[in-house]
């Protein structure tokens, strides 16, 4: 049954796409970067992970597994910046092939992934990073067994720091890694 | 003159008192004319009719031989019999079945009806080719009928490939058209010809209702051009995009030769000279005639001819100081990102 819905369905009802926005908007300082006092306020951790527009299989994978863990099989896409002829809100299926869908539909632009229920966030940008934030379970089944959330962040340091980066995009990289890091060591 | 007429006369005369002397010579049935020869062959031929279970009339009525020598058998040996003296020297020929195929041309029979043949006249002879052929479909409709005849030699027959004759050899040897067994089938699959209905659920009529089922799907599923052509029109769909992607990749090529590759992760990395005004031109050459969907901010974007999405953003970072970036998400494989340094 559920396989024969679709997995993105563009989102009209606009008390819905309010309620939802004005979470995000709680949860978010800008379309980069995640709110810190919201996090610290939810005990909640954030993991910067290399993004491609904005989502490739293994991403889609681990975030389906990690939204399992949470009891989500549905979440919403909400635009993060204001555009025109943009859809401002997606119902998403958090599956492999739902997340795949979502990224080839809206891989160019700034969107905010999150259950109905707010259990979690993903932040897609298009400044070669998305961020995966939310209680440490739900990083944790995100990285898997193998990888521990300080592996991620050395992972993501790295990737910051290669030297074929322009100097601009090193030091916003950097920035990041720095910033999202700081509430998972306190 | 006269000496002429009476030459002619006399070969006439001559004629008419030297064929029914001839005769005697082919069988001892002595002088009979030709219409009683042709009897004669009817009753020659004995062994296939009796191996084929069908009844020779016609020998009945011909009594040859010597009366009352062997009047004793039973009337079948005794028309064998009698069949075997009347043949006289062409007995052996008679002791052959008749082949099907060779009904005229081979076999014993139709050689002596060629011997005698020499010395009638040809409506005679087109008479007794005639009731040969009869005689052959009497024996071929028995054989149908009983089914208890030995096989047809076939391979004597040396007829012409097209030739009617063969033609005939070939609808004997077809075999005939199974009847229709749908709904008629019993447990054994055997046709049963006047059995009765069965009642509608019994297991019987269910199974036949299956087969039928079965058998109507069958044809359907030949009949249905929908999957080959669903094939088809698959096939052709995807050779259109494998040209368009062609396509778009000699347009990269073109336009985005001259970027720098920086870095292959997740995304393939590129910069190229030429700020926001060569950006923008990149963008609309690679677009061509597809349309362009404004998002405000400078934001474009547009669907390629292959699927592929591109798009342009006149700065990039959250204070919009970060060059502009020309992104492309194909299909298959990795997004590109281009920067106008």
């Amino acid at each position: 049954m559920s396989n024969k819905q679709p997995s993105l369905v563009r989102v009209a009802n606009k008390k819905s796409v309010d309620r939802l926005k004005s979470l995000v908007t709680e949860m978010i300082d800008d379309p980069e970067h995640l709110s810190i006092p919201y996090l610290k306020s939810h005990d909640w951790i954030a993991i910067p992970v290399e993004s491609s527009l904005h989502f490739n299989q293994l991403d889609t994978i681990q975030i389906s597994r990690a939204a399992a863990e949470m009891g989500c099989e549905e979440g919403f896409a909400i635009l993060t910046e204001s555009l025109n002829n943009v859809g401002n809100c997606y119902k998403v299926r958090l599956s492999p092939t739902g997340l795949t869908e979502f990224s080839n539909e809206c891989g160019h632009f700034n969107f905010a992934i999150l259950p109905k229920n707010g259990s979690f966030i993903i932040l897609c940008t298009l400044e070669e990073y998305f961020l995966v934030g939310g209680p440490k379970k739900f990083i944790d089944k995100y990285l898997g067994v193998n990888i521990s959330i300080e592996k991620a962040m050395e992972d993501f340091k790295a990737f910051a720091e290669h030297n074929s980066w322009p100097v601009y995009i090193k030091s916003h990289l950097l920035t990041i890694s720095k910033k999202y890091r700081q509430p998972a060591s306190e | 003159m006269l000496a002429r007429l009476l030459i002619g006369i006399f070969i006439g005369i001559f004629l008419l008192t030297s064929s029914p002397l001839i005769l005697p010579v082919e069988g001892k049935g002595g002088g009979h004319p030709p219409r009683i020869k042709q009897k004669f062959n009817k009753a020659a031929k004995p062994k296939a009719s009796i191996k084929s279970g069908s009844r020779t009339k016609n020998t009945s009525k011909v009594r040859r031989g010597k009366p009352g020598s062997k009047q004793s058998k039973s009337p079948l040996s005794r028309k064998r019999s009698s069949s075997r003296k009347s043949s006289g020297h062409s007995l052996k020929a008679s002791k052959k079945p008749l082949a099907k195929g060779s009904k005229i041309h081979k076999g014993g029979k139709p050689k002596r009806s060629k011997k005698i043949g020499k010395k009638l006249s040809p409506k005679t002879r087109k008479g007794l080719i005639g009731k040969a052929h009869k005689r052959t479909k009497t024996k071929s409709h028995n054989v149908q009928k009983t089914g208890k005849a030995g096989k047809p030699n076939l391979r004597k027959s040396k007829l012409a490939p097209g030739s009617k004759k063969n033609l005939l050899a070939k609808a004997q040897k077809r075999p005939t058209p199974k009847p229709q067994t749908i709904g008629k089938v019993g447990k054994t699959g055997k046709v049963k010809p006047g059995h009765r209905k069965s009642p509608p659920n019994s297991k019987k009529n269910l199974l036949g209702k299956a087969q039928a089922r079965s058998k109507s799907n069958q044809r359907n599923l030949g009949k249905r051009p929908s999957s080959q052509s669903v094939k088809s029109s698959d096939l052709k769909r995807k050779a259109k995009e494998r040209r368009e992607t062609k396509k778009v990749d000699r347009k990269l090529e073109k336009y985005l030769g001259g970027a720098q590759k920086i870095r292959s992760g997740k995304t393939h990395q590129y910069t190229k000279v030429g700020g926001v005004k060569k950006a923008e031109k990149d963008f609309l050459k690679l677009v061509g005639r597809t349309p362009i969907k404004k998002h405000g901010n400078g934001v474009k974007s547009a669907t390629l001819s292959n699927g592929s999405k591109i798009s342009i953003r006149p700065y990039s970072g959250k204070d919009k100081k970060g060059p502009p970036t020309l992104q492309i998400s194909p299909k298959v494989g990795k997004q590109i990102k281009v920067r106008y340094e």
